[in-house]
């Protein structure tokens, strides 16, 4: 017959295997997770640089060129239309500035005013 | 009462007689195999079970958990993309189902082709019969098919036919960026452009390589050239922009070109790269480089006079002045006006073997070190002797390329360190400045080229509010018998945009080869009729693309006040 030690023994040798056992099971589990994310995430990413590829071609400048001559009356810019801070807020100073252009440029947007 | 085993077996044995001792002997014998054979099984026991706990709690068995798919677990690109300098897209490898077909497992090669072909409608159902009915157990029946055309043959259940994963090299902007790029042949393997010169890189390193182009000044280079060529009827054309700050190119374009996602034989004329390969002699655009020379060399400066009605004969030739102004005339008015006499006195002055030192300075003499295979080597003359020298001084007897001509025209109006072009983003950074002319003989000589723009045969090329200093040349080309001929011209601007005489930014080369004469250039093919409007819009579409304000306040500061006193008015013949 079995002493009380020996079946102490025994239960606990039982119950830690049968533990190792269940979360080694679980990490398998989880690992296979991993692995589906991971296919997934590499998935996204082949779709992702596809869609890079096909963006790069929809937005061609020639492109984007011939549509907007097509669809809008937009011109290219100008450098005129380009404006600082002070031609904003600061009219009178940028204006002494300008005037003083003896290529006979004048911002065409302040003229008006 | 004798126990069992201490009875022999004699005991048992009829007629035997007992034998005590040899009976327990043997028992003992017996029992001390049986106890060794239990502890051996005791032994095998325990190590099974060892064995399963150890593989019941252990996890790296060398054995795989999953089947771990290569292509799925983690994305492999293969080739790596190829991106301008705001990381668009310029060359990129994508998967794709390549179909093939096992002949000798294809049932009816009538019915398959015939499905096949309807699925693929830009296939032959006559070469899709002959390849499933040639019997190989592997062969291609159509490569990089879209995933809707897989899709759709995958539905269609054809035994014996199958897919393979395959890649592309894909081009999304086609021929815009063509002659920079390049291209790969069927196995994936640069051939042309940077695909070929950075194979290594873009097969091993896995990171995205980026150049110094920019899409949109690419484009904006393109649309002009082309509309150039169209207007004034042109054989070809190309054009270059660089960034003064960097030396990176921002864009370049030769025409005609090619769309590396078909197929290109590489002797198909397209396939040239005008740019960097083809070689011209320059015209009057060499005299930024006679100019810079002199004034370089202290032996003159901007007031130092010439006189140029005297005849200047090399060999048979007398040299002439298109248009130029005449008599004694200084330095200043020599360049605006493009004196051929007064170039040819200046080269003189420094001497054959001064121009040779200073056109190896500038890298005019030896190949450009850019990063494409397509490098051409300038055409020199064998024996530089003093009428190569008069030659030369007006662009004449020493062909270099488009990309020579802005690296040393950039050197020259820079700031006079010595510029090399790069087409990689960051690939000119920390280099020392090796200085070619002085800072202020720089300045000097955009000071004349804006001269030229306000006052010369660059008219045609200013932008309001930019500062634009420019200077033409047109040669005339050669005959196929080695002649000049008279009514054929290559044309070639250069032209740099900035806020200041002070603080130039951008420059820009371009040619134009064989313009023909229209009605609003009174039939006249001067470069100052059609490549120098081009280069003006050039610069005026970039400028503002790129953030560069006008400043119409600055055009007139920082001038040499010498400059101010001198009349460039032409003078009557």
């Amino acid at each position: 017959m079995l002493n009380k030690s020996t079946f102490v023994t025994l239960l606990a040798l039982f119950l830690l295997g049968s533990l190792t056992y269940a979360i080694k099971q679980k990490v398998i589990e989880l690992d296979g997770e991993l692995s589906q994310v991971h296919r997934t995430m590499a998935q996204y990413q082949e779709s992702m640089h596809i869609l890079n590829a096909e963006w790069a071609y929809l937005t061609r400048p020639s492109r984007l060129q011939a549509l907007v001559e097509e669809h809008t009356r937009l011109h290219q810019s100008q450098g005129v239309a380009l404006v600082s801070y002070d031609d904003v807020f600061n009219p009178q100073q940028s204006r002494e500035s300008y005037e003083d252009n003896t290529s006979g440029m004048r911002l065409a947007s302040l003229k008006d005013r | 009462m004798q126990k069992p085993w201490e009875q022999s077996a004699s005991d048992f044995l009829p007629g035997s007689r007992p034998q005590g001792r040899h009976y327990r002997q043997a028992l003992d014998m017996a029992h001390n195999r049986l106890v060794i054979a239990s502890i051996l099984f005791v032994f095998i026991l325990v190590g099974i079970a060892g064995r399963l706990v150890f593989i019941g709690v252990n996890q790296d068995m060398g054995e795989p958990l999953f089947v771990h798919d290569a292509v799925h677990s983690k994305f492999h690109q293969g080739r790596s993309d190829i991106v301008d300098r705001n990381g668009v897209v310029l060359a990129t490898t994508v998967t794709t189902s390549s179909l093939y077909a096992n002949a000798k497992k294809v049932l009816d090669a009538e019915i398959a082709a015939k499905m096949l072909a309807k699925a693929l409608p830009g296939y032959s159902e006559k070469k899709l019969f002959k390849k499933l009915t040639s019997n190989r157990p592997f062969i291609w029946l159509a490569r990089h098919l879209t995933p809707k055309q897989r899709d759709r043959i995958m539905h269609l259940g054809i035994p014996g036919v199958s897919f393979r994963k395959d890649s592309k090299r894909l081009y999304p902007h086609g021929r815009l960026v063509s002659h920079v790029v390049g291209l790969t042949n069927i196995d994936d393997h640069g051939i042309a452009g940077l695909e070929k010169s950075n194979e290594q890189f873009l097969l091993t390193e896995g990171k995205e390589l980026a150049l110094s182009l920019d899409v949109r000044v690419q484009h904006a280079i393109r649309d002009e050239l082309q509309k150039g060529i169209e207007e004034f009827s042109a054989a070809g054309a190309t054009a270059i922009v660089m960034d003064l700050e960097n030396s990176e190119i921002l864009g370049m374009v030769s025409l005609p070109d090619f769309n590396p996602n078909k197929n290109v034989k590489l002797t198909d004329p397209a396939y040239f790269n005008k740019a960097t390969v083809g070689m011209y002699e320059m015209g009057s655009t060499f005299k930024i480089l006679n100019t810079a020379m002199i004034l370089e060399s202290g032996k003159a400066d901007l007031s130092t006079t010439y006189d140029t009605s005297e005849e200047i004969k090399i060999g048979r030739f007398s040299i002439t002045d298109y248009r130029a102004k005449h008599g004694i005339i200084n330095v200043a008015q020599i360049f605006v006006h493009s004196s051929n006499k007064g170039s040819i006195k200046m080269a003189l002055d420094v001497g054959t073997e001064g121009q040779q030192e200073f056109m190896r300075k500038v890298g005019c003499l030896s190949r450009c070190n850019i990063e494409i295979p397509e490098r051409g080597r300038p055409l020199i003359p064998r024996h530089w002797r003093e009428a190569n020298t008069m030659t030369i001084s007006y662009g004449y007897g020493l062909a270099i390329s488009p990309l020579h001509l802005l690296n040393s025209v950039a050197s020259l109006l820079g700031g006079g360190c010595r510029k090399e072009a790069t087409l990689l983003k960051g690939g000119a950074q920390d280099r020392p400045c090796d200085r070619v002319i002085k800072a202020d003989v720089s300045s000097k000589m955009r000071q004349l080229l804006r001269l030229v723009v306000v006052k010369g045969t660059s008219k045609k090329a200013d932008v309001p509010g930019y500062f634009i200093a420019a200077k033409t040349g047109t040669r005339n080309m050669l005959s196929k018998s080695g002649q000049y001929n008279k009514d054929r011209v290559a044309t070639s601007f250069v032209g740099i945009v900035g806020e200041s005489v002070d603080k130039p930014r951008y420059i820009v080369v371009a040619l134009l080869e064989d313009p023909k004469g229209l009605k609003k250039t009174f039939g006249f093919t001067a470069a100052g009729w059609n490549v120098a409007p081009i280069g003006g819009r050039i610069l005026g579409r970039v400028a503002p693309l790129l953030g560069l304000r006008p400043h119409p306040d600055r055009l007139n500061k920082g001038f040499d006040p010498f400059l101010q006193t001198v009349d460039f008015t032409k003078n009557k013949k």
